[in-house]
């Protein structure tokens, strides 16, 4: 009989190798787990100057990251593959509208892996198939917690992490809560059961 | 002229001039000897030039090569007197206050200057008095004995001397040189026996600084302009070079030959431009730009190897050129403990500027503001240096969006229930209002306040709803994404 195996908390990003992030929720989630490191934003201008620092700098300080403004997507990948590779930013993120395809993945993995970095691909749309290490669909859980004050209910956020793809290890959803009032910011991790696909992936 | 002249164009032998434009039309800014023997004028439409000449040989001006020219040939001066600026468009002004008796007396100095220059086949005038405006109205205006001598206003004599020139020789606008001569003052005697205040009033200061400083009341000095330094190297090839091999070869000696250079004079360079002139007379370029200054042989090369691959020789290379194109004082920093750890970004922020664009590599930097569209701004993305913490502005959005309307279905205050990019939503929490203001302290801020409300919908998105306080009937709209 198999016996279900419960992890407290979510299995950490693996340095080396590039992961692929989904759903509303996926910029908080590697925000929050860039910590006090450098990190590099490749992705079209769109997107990248839709981003608030002001929002942001409640996570991460916003003057640790660079953005590069890649208007034409083999552009990014370009810029996120050159910024892998040369290991001077321990993180880089790419996002974008579409996973890159399996070649471009590919590449990415490779240039990780020289360079001993940690690689982000945020994407709103999750292809079916992707060269990610692990895959994860990060969202907002529907909300149904009336009790608290309204002001104290801003100040934290909590955000359904499930890992539905994982090379090597475990897959799994936790619920992760994130209170801004602590300072260093409190993140606390429950496990919530099995992981829940994004719609086109799930075939 | 002379500069054409040098590149090999015959203008002696024909009626040649040189045209630059002036509000859509052709004019004449230079001629030659044989030009002005058959009547035409310097400012002269070249239509009517036409008409006189119609053998006429023209070639457009090149300011910026004009330029280069005189940047040359004020370097050359610096041979004669270290106290040199150049006299924009044509002119070079000397400071030769203790140089003359080095070449015996002033007019034998001139002399030589005239001498020299002639052998470089460039015609020249030359003037020696008090002040520098004296000296180039001497110059332009002077009497002159002999072909090759100067026009010497001897100390203390500028009145005497300027007297008889023409109101041109004080170097003001046209238009106030034509309003002179209108008015009757044709020559710069003319001006003697006026107040200056009068001229003044009637003219403007323009005309009485220039009076000034041609008499010397004024100061004027010749500001010695340090010839600015000039980093390039040139690499000429017996054969042509075809291969990628050969080309990488040249281009590390050129590079070593040029870090060597600005490492002696202790600058950086931002930018680099690689030519090639080709075996077809063609020219190619690339060009590179460094996010700081720098002079590692090894960064420039593989920005510069990037570019190579790409590259179409044609039928091969016969010069190589790489200049520094842009370049400042370099202060070397120390990039980490021991060679083996790499924490500076710096070159990798290079190598992606140089495909992207380095205006597209950036940084957010805090504005004082509280608008929330406006309270950061985008900086060029060295240093990577962070500067103090970042201002706590409460409550933000991670997404800014400008505004965009929802679809009511249920209205309130925030809407109860409404829809947005094809999602419906429905309001379980809602906080606010929290009123922003316009900046309308800013001549280019438009717009209204606006009334912000942090809605948590029953989807689970929270949503930074904004509606005008004053609007009837409310229009709500999603100005952010909160985490």
């Amino acid at each position: 009989m198999n016996k279900t195996r419960t992890f407290a908390t979510p299995p950490s990003l693996h340095r080396g190798r590039v992961h692929e992030l989904s759903g509303e929720a996926a910029l908080l989630y590697a925000l929050l787990s860039l910590g006090a490191q450098r990190a590099l934003l490749c992705g079209p201008p769109r997107i990248l100057g839709a981003l608030n620092p002001d929002g942001i700098s409640r996570f991460v300080d916003p003057q640790q990251l660079t953005l590069a403004l890649c208007p034409l997507a083999q552009d990014a990948c370009w810029a996120m593959e050159t910024a892998l590779r040369d290991s001077s930013l321990p993180v880089c993120l790419l996002l974008t509208y579409r996973t890159p395809d399996l070649t471009a993945f590919r590449r990415l993995q490779l240039a990780a892996r020289e360079g001993g970095t940690l690689g982000l691909v945020i994407t709103t749309e999750p292809a079916p198939n992707s060269a990610g290490e692990t895959r994860w669909h990060c969202s907002f859980p529907p909300a149904k917690d009336a009790n608290r004050s309204a002001n104290s209910l801003f100040q934290s956020s909590t955000v359904n992490v499930s890992l539905y793809k994982n090379k090597k290890g475990t897959t799994g959803q936790w619920r992760v809560q994130i209170d801004c009032t602590a300072n260093p910011l409190s993140v606390d991790a429950t496990f919530a059961g099995e992981p829940v696909c994004p719609q086109r992936c799930a075939g | 002229m002379n500069r054409f002249a040098r590149s090999g164009v015959p203008v002696n032998e024909m009626a040649f001039a040189v045209v630059h434009e002036v509000r859509g039309a052709q004019r004449i800014l230079d001629l030659s000897p044989l030009a002005l023997e058959k009547g035409l004028y310097t400012d002269m439409p070249l239509a009517d030039a036409r008409g006189v000449v119609p053998d006429l040989v023209t070639l457009p001006e090149d300011a910026a090569r004009d330029e280069i020219f005189l940047r040359a040939l004020q370097r050359w001066a610096n041979s004669y007197t270290p106290w040199s600026m150049r006299d924009a468009p044509d002119g070079l002004a000397l400071n030769i206050t203790g140089c003359a008796h080095l070449f015996d007396d002033e007019p034998h100095m001139a002399c030589r200057i005239l001498e020299d220059l002639s052998t470089r086949g460039i015609d020249a005038f030359a003037g020696i008095a008090d002040t520098k405006a004296a000296a180039r109205a001497a110059a332009r205006f002077g009497q002159r004995s002999e072909p090759l001598s100067a026009a010497i206003m001897p100390p203390g004599q500028i009145k005497t001397f300027a007297e008889g020139y023409p109101i041109e020789a004080l170097n003001t606008p046209s238009d106030t040189q034509f309003e002179c001569r209108r008015l009757g003052l044709c020559s710069i005697g003319d001006l003697y026996p006026l107040k200056s205040a009068d001229l003044a009033r009637r003219f403007g200061l323009d005309l009485v600084r220039a009076y000034e400083r041609l008499l010397g009341l004024h100061a004027d000095p010749v500001l010695p302009e340090k010839a600015r330094p000039v980093f390039a190297v040139r690499l000429s090839f017996p054969d042509p070079i075809g291969l990628l091999d050969d080309i990488h070869e040249a281009l590390r000696r050129l590079i070593s030959s040029i870090c060597s250079k600005l490492e002696n004079e202790g600058f950086g360079a931002r930018s680099l431009r690689l030519t090639f002139l080709l075996a077809d007379k063609r020219e190619v370029q690339i060009d590179i730009g460094l996010a700081r200054p720098g002079r590692s042989a090894g960064l420039i090369e593989r920005q510069f190897a990037l570019r190579l691959s790409g590259l179409d020789v044609g039928p091969g290379v016969d010069v190589m050129r790489l200049q520094a194109t842009a370049f400042e004082p370099f202060t070397p920093k120390q990039r980490a403990l021991s060679d083996g750890t790499r924490n500076d970004a710096s070159d990798l922020i290079t190598t992606l500027g140089n495909r992207l664009g380095h205006d597209r590599l950036v940084a957010w930097e805090p504005v004082s503001s509280h608008n929330p569209f406006r309270s950061f701004k985008f900086r060029e993305a060295l240093p990577l240096t962070r500067h103090a913490n970042w201002p706590d502005r409460g409550v933000r959005p991670l997404l800014n969006i400008p505004h965009e309307p929802l679809k009511i279905h249920q209205a309130g205050r925030p809407p109860l229930a409404f829809s947005w990019r094809g999602q419906a939503y429905r309001t379980t929490t809602a906080h606010g209002p929290e009123r922003i203001g316009h900046e309308w302290w800013q001549r280019h801020s438009e717009g209204t306040a606006r009334d912000y409300w942090r809605v948590e919908t029953g989807e689970g998105q929270r949503l930074w709803l904004s509606q005008r306080p004053q609007e009837k009937p409310p229009c709500w709209s999603v100005s952010g994404v909160l985490p």
